[in-house]
């Protein structure tokens, strides 16, 4: 496994390709970048935590293909504990970051791919799975971070792939030959992908035979020929530029940095490739995807609500109303829905049962339940959280005012609270609030693995409508077959 | 320290009592394991805590949970296993602030019936 430091070392040998705004930056440099840098700290906890006895339960895993202790963002699920452990490992790695550590992304991937091209091959008598175990244990061998690039642009979402005016919308296969495949394309909302070292490229949706050229899934370095990445834009970001307090958590960001990864005729080696053209497949791998980026959300998110109930009930006390009974009822309220969250998380995890290919799967229904009330919860749990914070958590100044020779003394004595606590510790947990409540923080909850109505439409299709009017009908004394088509 | 008294030094120990410990991984911490270990450390010199590893030899294996959920692996060990929870030991209800004593108690009665 690798340490903490051998990750970032390694990050500075790529040859990758990151603008920001409008600027390529040098490859070297790149994890240095006061942008880029927090979501490569957090990412390295990864790494971190794994080292420390600590932990190591959570972090670590035994892998199927060698016997070797691994670290478990790189294992392939071989139990109902191996679900469960991943939910808990998530939300302990929330609670020392306090934010997301982007490597979920790809081990959700790989786990849904392991599964889909076994099924593949035995209905297909193709060979992805074999090539699939052959790079996993490269990527177990070198304790590899793998980014999940699935959504795809889109362009105009009422046509297909091969209708849209631009066939670049969606991710294709342009070229094959004997050696591999030429992709074009871009993906979008990539997660830490510029602190990887490679990339899983998977298809955004299910198709049909008309778009088989966009039904591809691969392998490929971050810094491959023709790729390019353009790092997206957070709220505040240019706060990193400046000191540490109103950055909130200046040392490990807010949620994941994510960015738009442009495919210019990417060149893919066949042995990298697990599906080119098997379109029937492909909506499996996204629903598979999917369910277990779905069963993460009440970990991560609920050791991410730990540090926002946290950070509320500190301000609280040192703004003197920590014990007031209306602050108490509302800090229990928000345990009780980041505890919601978490429930849904180890119960789809529970209720997980093997795939074809031996590998574990979550109770895909269970998983869509959770998901779903994050794009709830956290809005609710944050709107608690700047309830307690007071007015302060849109109107503090600056640190650069704290530290003024002028005025400082000013921001010093007013921004005070009570009177033994420091000021600069309450304007610390008062901007931690303030980042955590707001901007790019709940558009993540809401939308990333998948928007509400993603979740909505695998209820209709997993909850069997059709039996509850049946046990409605019987308890009402109506008799079902009558009305049974 | 309230709850507990530091553990005299059994006749027989020579020191040597050899204890591995193993975690839970912390992802509910109701109680600082890593705390409770340096008590321990601290209290009874004369032992050594080492973190577990398959194959090390340990005359006792101390499974430290940070909640009620006891979650922790329990790897095969050929000898006497205390399990402990911010509620408990062993399964058997003890305060969290008592939790320091009684692991003392076992490792010393451990140490002086070998």
């Amino acid at each position: 496994m690798k340490t903490g430091q051998e990750y970032r070392d390694s990050l500075r040998n790529r040859n990758i390709k990151v603008y920001i705004k409008g600027q390529l930056l040098d490859s070297r440099d790149v994890i240095d970048h006061p942008y880029i840098r927090g979501h490569v700290n957090s990412a390295a906890k990864t790494y971190e935590l794994a080292e420390n006895p600590q932990f190591e339960d959570l972090m670590t895993a035994t892998s199927h293909l060698t016997g070797k202790k691994i670290n478990r963002f790189t294992h392939i699920h071989q139990s109902v504990d191996d679900l469960v452990k991943k939910v808990k490992m998530l939300r302990m790695i929330s609670l020392n970051t306090g934010t997301c550590y982007q490597r979920c992304v790809g081990l959700d991937a790989v786990n849904a791919i392991y599964s889909v091209t076994y099924e593949m091959d035995q209905k297909l008598g193709t060979d992805y799975h074999q090539r699939l175990r052959k790079y996993l244990e490269y990527w177990q061998e070198e304790d590899l971070m793998v980014a999940g690039a699935m959504t795809d642009p889109k362009g105009d979402r009422s046509l297909r792939p091969s209708q849209q005016a631009d066939p670049d919308m969606f991710v294709h296969v342009v070229k094959k030959d004997d050696k591999g495949i030429y992709l074009r394309g871009a993906k979008m909302h990539m997660t830490g992908m510029v602190n990887s070292h490679e990339m899983l490229i998977m298809p955004t949706s299910g198709f049909g035979e008309e778009d088989k050229d966009y039904a591809v899934c691969c392998a490929l370095p971050v810094d491959a020929p023709g790729v390019i990445h353009i790092f997206g834009r957070q709220t505040n970001d240019d706060r990193k530029f400046e000191g540490e307090i109103d950055q909130g958590n200046a040392r490990y960001g807010v949620v994941g940095g994510e960015c738009l990864t442009i495919l210019e005729d990417v060149f893919v080696p066949w042995e990298r490739v697990f599906m080119c053209g098997e379109y029937q497949f492909s909506g499996m791998l996204v629903e598979r995807f999917a369910c277990y980026h779905r069963q993460n959300y009440g970990g991560c998110k609920g050791g991410v609500s730990d540090i926002v109930i946290g950070a509320a009930a500190t301000v609280a006390d040192m703004s003197g109303y920590g014990k007031a009974t209306h602050i108490k009822d509302k800090l229990n309220e928000m345990i009780h829905l980041a505890e919601t969250l978490y429930a849904c998380s180890i119960a789809c995890s529970a209720e997980g049962k093997p795939t074809a290919a031996g590998n574990y799967y979550v109770d895909p229904l269970l998983a869509n339940v959770g998901k779903h009330n994050v794009t709830k919860l956290i809005y609710e749990i944050d709107r608690l959280a700047q309830d307690i914070g007071g007015g302060i958590l849109a109107t503090l100044p600056s640190e650069a005012d704290f530290r003024s020779p002028e005025v400082g003394k000013y921001v010093d004595k007013y921004m005070r609270g009570v009177a033994t606590v420091p000021t600069e510790d309450r304007m610390r947990m008062i901007r931690l609030v303030e980042v955590m409540t707001g901007g790019v923080a709940l558009v993540e909850s809401m939308h990333g693995a998948g928007s509400p109505q993603a979740q909505k439409i695998m209820y209709s299709k997993l909850s069997g409508l059709e039996n509850k009017k049946k046990a409605a009908m019987k308890i009402a004394g109506v008799d079902p077959s009558k009305y049974t088509k | 320290m309230p709850g507990w008294t530091p553990a005299s030094i059994p006749s027989n120990a020579a020191s040597d009592l050899k204890v591995s410990v193993k975690f839970c991984g912390h992802c509910a911490p109701r109680m600082d394991m890593m705390e409770l270990l340096g008590k321990l450390r601290a209290a009874m010199p004369w032992v050594e805590f080492h973190y577990y590893q398959p194959g090390l030899p340990a005359d006792a294996l101390l499974i430290l949970n940070a909640c009620q959920a006891e979650c922790a692996s329990r790897p095969p060990f050929p000898g006497p296993v205390i399990l402990v929870s911010p509620g408990s030991v062993n399964h058997w209800p003890v305060p969290p602030e008592q939790l320091c004593g009684e692991i003392m108690s076992r490792l010393s009665a451990l140490a002086s019936g070998r």
